[in-house]
C-alpha cells in the first residue's frame, strides 16, 4: 500500500484567498480615512484583480516530489 | 456466458472533513455577526459597519488562504465574492454604511425656523424635505448636513443670503439651483448671492435624487 503523497495547494483558494485579504484592507483603510477609494479606480483595479488571478492560477507549479 | 471480471471498485476518497467544517464555521460566524450588528443597528446602537465589512473580508481572505491546503473552498471564496460586490457597490454608490437603518423609513418634512432647530437630518429609506424658507440665518456661516440613504431628498433654501451648496448622490439625479448632473456620483458644488448671513448646506443621497431649490 503506498503511503499518500504530501498534500497539494488547491491554488485557486489560494489566490483568491489572498486577494480577497487584500481587498479587505483596502476598503478598511477607504473606510478607515487612509484614502479614499474613487468610483474610476474600481474598475481598473478589479480588471487587475480579475488578471492576476487568472496568472496566477494558470501559472505552472515546480514539481516538488522528489 | 462468462464476461470479463469487473474492475475492482475504486475507494472512494475520502471527504475532508476539516476544509468544510471550518468553512462553514466561518461563514456561520460571518451570519451571527452580522445578524447582532443588524439587531443593535436596529435598536439605535451605531454600528460601524464600514469597517466591519471589510475585516470581515479579510477574514474571509485569511481562512481561504488557510484552507486551500486542504481543498477548495467554494463557499469561502463566494462569500468572499459577494463581499467584494457589497463594498464595491457602496462605494461606486458612494452609499454612507455608517448611516443607521433605525434613521428611518418613510416621508418626513422638517421646517426648521431657529439655528437651535437645526440638527443632523438622516433618513434611511424615503422621501426627506428639508423646508429652510423660514430658517432665521444669522450672521456668520450656519452649517446644515442632510442624508438620505435610499430616495429623495429635496431642500428648499431660504432668500437673502448666501448659500454654498455641495450636493451628491451616488446613483441618480442631483439637481442644484438650476444645474444638474446624472447618474452614478453625481455632485455639485456651488454657490449663490452674498452678504454676511451665510448657509452652507451639504445635501448627500445614496441611491436617488437630491433637489436643492431656491
Amino acid at each position: 500500500m503506498s503511503r499518500p503523497g504530501p498534500r497539494r495547494v488547491d491554488r485557486l483558494s489560494l489566490v483568491v484567498g489572498v486577494m480577497l485579504a487584500l481587498a479587505g484592507v483596502v476598503f478598511l483603510l477607504d473606510a478607515l480615512g487612509v484614502w479614499t477609494l474613487r468610483v474610476d479606480y474600481l474598475v481598473p483595479l478589479g480588471l487587475i484583480v480579475v488578471g492576476l488571478v487568472v496568472l496566477a492560477s494558470g501559472w505552472p507549479l515546480g514539481n516538488r516530489r522528489s | 456466458m462468462t464476461g470479463e471480471p469487473l474492475p475492482p471498485p475504486e475507494p472512494a476518497v475520502e471527504a475532508d472533513r476539516h476544509g468544510p467544517a471550518a468553512a462553514t464555521v466561518l461563514v456561520g460566524a460571518l451570519l451571527v455577526l452580522v445578524g447582532i450588528g443588524w439587531l443593535l443597528d436596529a435598536a439605535g446602537v451605531g454600528v460601524p459597519w464600514r469597517a466591519i465589512l471589510p475585516a470581515a473580508l479579510i477574514a474571509v481572505g485569511l481562512a481561504c488562504v488557510a484552507g486551500a491546503f486542504r481543498g477548495r473552498q467554494h463557499a469561502l471564496m463566494a462569500v468572499g465574492v459577494a463581499l467584494v460586490v457589497v463594498l464595491s457597490l457602496a462605494v461606486a454608490a458612494d452609499w454612507d454604511l455608517d448611516l443607521p437603518l433605525a434613521a428611518g423609513v418613510g416621508d418626513r418634512t422638517e421646517r426648521p425656523v431657529t439655528p437651535a432647530d437645526l440638527r443632523e437630518y438622516e433618513l434611511g429609506v424615503g422621501n426627506f424635505v428639508l423646508d429652510l424658507r423660514g430658517l432665521q440665518v444669522p450672521a456668520g456661516t450656519t452649517a446644515v448636513e442632510a442624508r438620505v440613504g435610499i430616495g429623495e431628498l429635496v431642500v428648499q433654501l431660504p432668500q437673502g443670503v448666501a448659500v454654498e451648496v455641495v450636493a451628491s448622490s451616488g446613483v441618480g439625479q442631483v439637481q442644484v439651483l438650476g444645474r444638474e448632473e446624472n447618474g452614478l456620483a453625481s455632485r455639485i458644488e456651488t454657490s449663490a448671492g452674498g452678504g454676511d448671513r451665510r448657509l452652507r448646506l451639504d445635501a448627500r443621497s445614496g441611491l436617488g435624487q437630491v433637489r436643492v431649490e431656491q
